[in-house]
């Protein structure tokens, strides 16, 4: 049983007053001597059943009614139904409190998530000064991400009882809020709602949805406003609270994309960084700045991770207009292999949720790639190895592992898929296993390459590679054909057909570009019949010669690609391998290999789960969570699960543990006791960064025909609370009323009125 | 109230302490009060003349005087001393209780003594009997004036008997009386009612005129209490803890019942009843008594 004012509930103990009276009137009763002492005990005999339950009932009448004046006064709220029952209705609020990253946007010295907090205080502070009983049920955008099925667990308060101390219990509560920075609308909030709404379906329900309400989140409204309407639908009373004014200016960083390059230790690496302009007006010298956060052998050696941090110089952006997107290209350096990190940050601006972004690279010592080489002489494999590996001064981060054909037979697909790219060249027959286990790896994501020669099986390879266009080969080839020298004609053997293909980019661009030093004298021509095959719309001809056969031609296999060069690489058909043109190759191993290095891409609020073989590692996982000062972590030891699979272990950070943007590090014990960590980048999404406000007019456009009310949060004062509902004072008032009328009843039918004319 | 009556309130009398100063006190102030001739009863023998005064029976006036004096003048008559008045007093320790100025006893004596008086004014014969639940007093029949201070005596008893047992005085008086004459009995008849009403028969069966002084005080005729009260009984040994206002109404239907019952019972045994409350002033009993005697006449 709760009170507002639970000080007051002491005053329970008075109901025993009457008891107290009654024994010691007991005690003190008058003595009389009597005469007519027999009509007396007649009276008695006849009356003793009458007079006692009647006593009894008067006692128990005082002693309720003293209750019930008391329970009005201690202001008395119950959980129990039985009031609402006989009419009386509890008032519910049910807050729903954005906490997405964009209310962090600042307003002066206090900031949207402030303001709705602000208005969550007066709100509680309204609702404990009303004679109404209230209830309190608050949750955050981002808990209900969570997407418990039990609402209450997702709620930060739930169905609390409010009283004289409820202020200062919100205020605690509101103080321990943060912004979550997640990227979070009203939907998965209004879904928790319901199922809370139904927990409580007899009370006057009033859900404010306290947001900052920006027009992207409203473009499309049919599903919140479907939403809406089923409250209204069930009795809801529905009050949207806005908490920001008009669109101040504002940069966010977009993206930083690690560019689509060999990514080895050593090896600088370009890196991507896009800032948009969400303001409406144009911001002018931009000063970006970029950090290297390098992690050495040492930095898994201590309680939590140690990275060195390497200013990088700061980046310059003259202007960037309204709206508008720009791209900048920055160099990376880090000397060892690892999970390096990138992190940049803008200006400080109002909204700085959006200011910093973080991007985890993964850097290998080398990126190994797999090179077959049909050539007796084994040329080709040469010259790539020679262009990969060119020397102690020259290094390119890719490693060539030759071997011979037998080995896609002999090999497995585990082994293949620590290949980077696959070169095959000058491919004799092959067996069906080979080219089983070349379909996996492309499917899985693999890049691989083919380069023609003297030694090419066309019939076994139309048949078994190119398999009517189901198969790996993008063509259907017919024979080797020459490319006759025309010295009347001087165009380029070669003619690119996509010029801005990344593996050719730079051999196109300039007045004389690279590709037209480039000669081909024999070729591998493709079957006239090839046109009309049913993958030649997956097909993409790059390159062509000068007669219009393909040279090189492109094609999408499951998640990987798939390119064929209808010539050698080695200077049998051509003179690539001897021309600068031969850079290609390492333009191709970049490209082909982007499906071998994943760059996570993790937004707050979403689960970070880690899987690995449950033979190699420890069940225990750390997790490190970034914190505020951005120097300390939150350590989490956690035990991983075998969801599924025994083989398996897989970790995860719930999307409610996920709600601050940084570096998440988990560490990972192996059974020989080293320890491996994996990073993750936690960003905020570009989407949090659209500043731009519905307006009033928007919005009572959107919500029509609904009946919801939309306002500012300072327009929402006390009236807010007071609502319709059942007065429980009242009800109890005249529940006192009428014991007293019946005490008073019961007293008079018990003769402790006095008598007419006095009593002795 | 009359300023004659004020003298004969119990407040008043309250304030004389000798019994046959009181006695007097009341009868004269009674007579007096009654602005007539005093009641010198049915003999024939003429005593003297006395002035008319408004308010004498005509009957008296003696017209011959009338007549030759111009003045009216009534006759008076020397009364009979033939009658023989017998009181029987209850002194039990129910008669002790009383919230007024005179409790049960101190009335009924205070009645007693009035009427012996006045008998004895009437040179009446009158004997006393004083009792509880056995005669504790008893004074023999004497008309002289002297004799009241006897029978006040009498009724003075130190240690009354818890109970009453009115039918065996009654029976043992119809035994003991030898003549018939007048009985009046005064208590406050809380006992066997049965035993009573058939001592009252047997009175009645012996030629006796009974005339029934019921004395009761205000408390037990309207038992006003309230709050939480012990009573214990006079006679009784019980006693009861409770809250008189609830037993009040029940209390009131059973004495009601009891007195209807001794009414009727008196009535039908031509027993002159009155009820005398304590707070009453006491010319009521011996306007009752006169009243009776009238009536005693003409029936007889």
């Amino acid at each position: 049983m709760q009170f507002l004012y639970q000080g007051l509930a002491w005053g329970f103990l008075l109901a025993f007053v009457p008891v107290l009276i009654h024994l010691i009137n007991m005690m003190r009763h008058r003595r009389v001597r009597w005469a007519a002492m027999e009509f007396l005990l007649q009276s008695y005999k006849k009356h003793r059943k009458w007079v006692w339950l009647k006593q009894l009932l008067l006692l128990l009448a005082r002693m309720a009614a003293i209750a019930i004046l008391v329970a009005m006064l201690a202001q008395w709220i119950t959980r129990g139904q039985w009031l609402d029952f006989l009419g009386g209705k509890v008032t519910h609020h049910y807050v729903l409190l954005d906490d997405s990253a964009s209310m962090s946007e600042r307003y002066g010295a206090v900031s949207a998530f402030e303001i709705a907090g602000q208005f969550l205080q007066r709100l509680a502070t309204s609702a404990s000064e009303q004679p109404v009983p209230q209830r309190f049920t608050v949750v955050r955008f981002s808990q209900a991400l969570a997407g418990n099925p039990t609402g209450g667990g997702l709620a930060d308060m739930h169905a609390e009882q409010v009283d004289s101390e409820f202020p200062q219990r919100m205020e605690r509560l509101r103080h321990s809020f943060e912004v979550s920075h997640a990227a979070v609308g009203p939907e998965p909030a209004l879904a928790t709602l319901t199922k809370l709404l139904e927990e409580a379906p007899d009370e006057d329900r009033i859900v404010y949805v306290v947001s900052d309400y920006r027009r992207w989140q409203w473009r499309q409204t049919s599903r919140i406003k479907a939403a809406l309407r089923k409250l209204e639908d069930a009795g809801v009373q529905v009050r949207l609270v806005q908490c920001v004014g008009r669109q101040r200016p504002n940069l966010a960083l977009v993206d930083v994309i690690p560019s689509s390059e060999t990514r080895a230790a050593e090896v600088p690496l370009f890196l991507d960084i896009k800032v948009r302009n969400t303001g409406t007006t144009a911001a002018s010298n931009v000063a970006v700045k970029i950090r290297s956060i390098f992690y050495d052998a040492q930095a898994t050696a201590g309680v939590e991770p140690d990275p060195h941090v390497e200013d990088l110089p700061l980046l310059l952006i003259d202007r960037i207009d309204p709206g508008a997107t720009v791209t900048r290209r920055v160099q990376v350096y880090f000397p060892a292999a690892g999970r390096h990190v990138v992190e940049v940050e803008l200006p400080e601006d109002a909204l700085p949720a959006d200011n910093r972004r973080w991007c985890v690279i993964d850097f290998p010592e080398t990126e190994p790639v797999l090179v077959i080489d049909g050539d007796p002489d084994g040329q080709n494999a040469q010259f790539l190895s020679a262009l990969f590996q060119p020397g102690v001064h020259a290094r390119t981060g890719i490693r060539s592992d030759v071997k011979p054909v037998s080995f896609l037979r002999d090999t497995t697909a585990e082994q293949l898929a620590e290949y980077y790219t696959i070169f095959l060249c000058d491919l004799p027959r092959i067996d069906s296993v080979a080219v089983e286990h070349l379909e996996a790896y492309v499917r899985s994501g693999g890049g691989v390459v083919f380069f023609a020669g003297p030694q090419w099986a066309i019939a076994a390879h139309n048949a078994a590679l190119f398999r009517n266009g189901e198969g790996l080969f993008p063509l259907l080839l017919e024979r080797d054909d020459e490319l006759p020298v025309d010295e009347l004609t001087p165009a380029p053997d070669v003619q690119m057909v996509e010029e801005s293909h990344p593996v050719f980019r730079e051999l196109t661009q300039g007045a004389n570009p690279l590709i037209h030093s480039l000669h081909v004298q024999r070729y591998l021509r493709a079957s006239a019949t090839w046109p009309t095959a049913p993958n030649r719309d997956k097909v993409r001809v790059i390159a062509k010669l000068r007669n219009g056969q393909p040279l090189v031609v492109e094609q999408a296999f499951g998640n990987g690609r798939v390119m064929a060069f209808l010539t050698t690489f080695a200077p049998y058909w051509n003179d690539l391998a001897l021309n600068a043109t031969v850079v290609v190759a390492l333009r191709m191993e970049a490209y082909l290999g982007a499906g071998q290095r994943p760059t996570d891409r993790h937004v707050v609020g979403e689960p970070l789960r880690v899987d690995v073989d449950a033979s190699e590692f420890d069940r225990q996982f750390r997790w490190f969570l970034p914190l505020e000062d951005d120097e300390s972590y939150l350590p989490l030891t956690r035990n991983a699960g075998t969801p599924g699979s025994p083989g398996r272990l897989v970790g995860q950070l719930e999307p409610t543990e996920v709600l601050r943007p940084g570096v998440y590090e988990v560490w990972l014990k192996r059974k020989r006791g080293e320890i491996v960590a994996r990073r993750f980048a936690v960003n905020v999404d570009p989407a949090e960064s659209q500043l731009a406000v519905i307006t009033r007019r928007q919005m009572d456009i959107a919500l029509q025909p609904l009946e919801t009310k939309f306002a500012r949060a300072d327009a929402f004062a006390g009236a807010a609370v007071a609502t319709a509902g059942f007065n429980r004072s009242l009800f109890l008032m005249l529940l006192l009323v009428s014991l007293l009328l019946g005490e008073q009843w019961l007293a008079y039918s018990a003769s402790y009125h006095p008598p007419k004319g006095g009593s002795s | 109230m009359p300023d004659s009556k004020r003298f004969l309130h119990p407040e008043a009398v309250k304030r004389i302490s000798r019994m046959e100063l009181r006695a007097r006190h009341i009868v004269e102030g009674f007579l007096s009060g009654m602005h007539r001739s005093p009641y010198f009863g049915q003999s024939v023998e003429f005593l003297q003349h006395r002035e008319y005064v408004p308010g004498d029976d005509l009957r008296h006036v003696d017209w011959k005087v009338w007549a030759r004096q111009d003045r009216l003048y009534v006759k008076q008559f020397e009364e009979d001393t033939n009658l023989r008045c017998t009181f029987l007093v209850d002194v039990s320790k129910s008669m002790e209780y009383g919230n007024g100025p005179l409790n049960k006893y101190e009335y009924g004596c205070t009645i007693a003594g009035s009427l012996a008086y006045l008998v004895l004014r009437q040179q009446d014969a009158v004997a006393c009997w004083a009792f509880d639940e056995q005669v504790r007093a008893r004074v023999p029949h004497r008309s002289k004036r002297n004799h009241l201070l006897t029978v006040v005596e009498s009724l003075n008893v130190a240690t009354p008997a818890d109970k009453t047992d009115l039918s065996g005085v009654l029976k043992e008086a119809a035994e003991t009386l030898p003549r018939r004459g007048m009985v009046v009995v005064i208590s406050d008849f809380l006992s066997d009612l049965e035993g009573t009403i058939r001592g009252l028969k047997i009175l009645r069966q012996r030629g006796h005129d009974v005339m029934v002084f019921h004395v009761l005080d205000d408390d037990e005729l309207d038992f006003p209490f309230s709050g939480p009260m012990r009573f214990e009984g006079l006679e009784l040994p019980q006693h009861l803890n409770c809250n008189p206002r609830a037993l009040r109404e029940g209390y009131l239907e059973a004495l009601q019942a009891f007195l209807d019952e001794l009414k009727r019972q008196c009535a039908r045994n031509v027993v002159d009843y009155a009820l005398l409350r304590t707070s009453q002033p006491l010319d009521a009993a011996l306007a009752t008594y006169l009243s009776n005697r009238l009536g005693m006449h003409h029936r007889n």
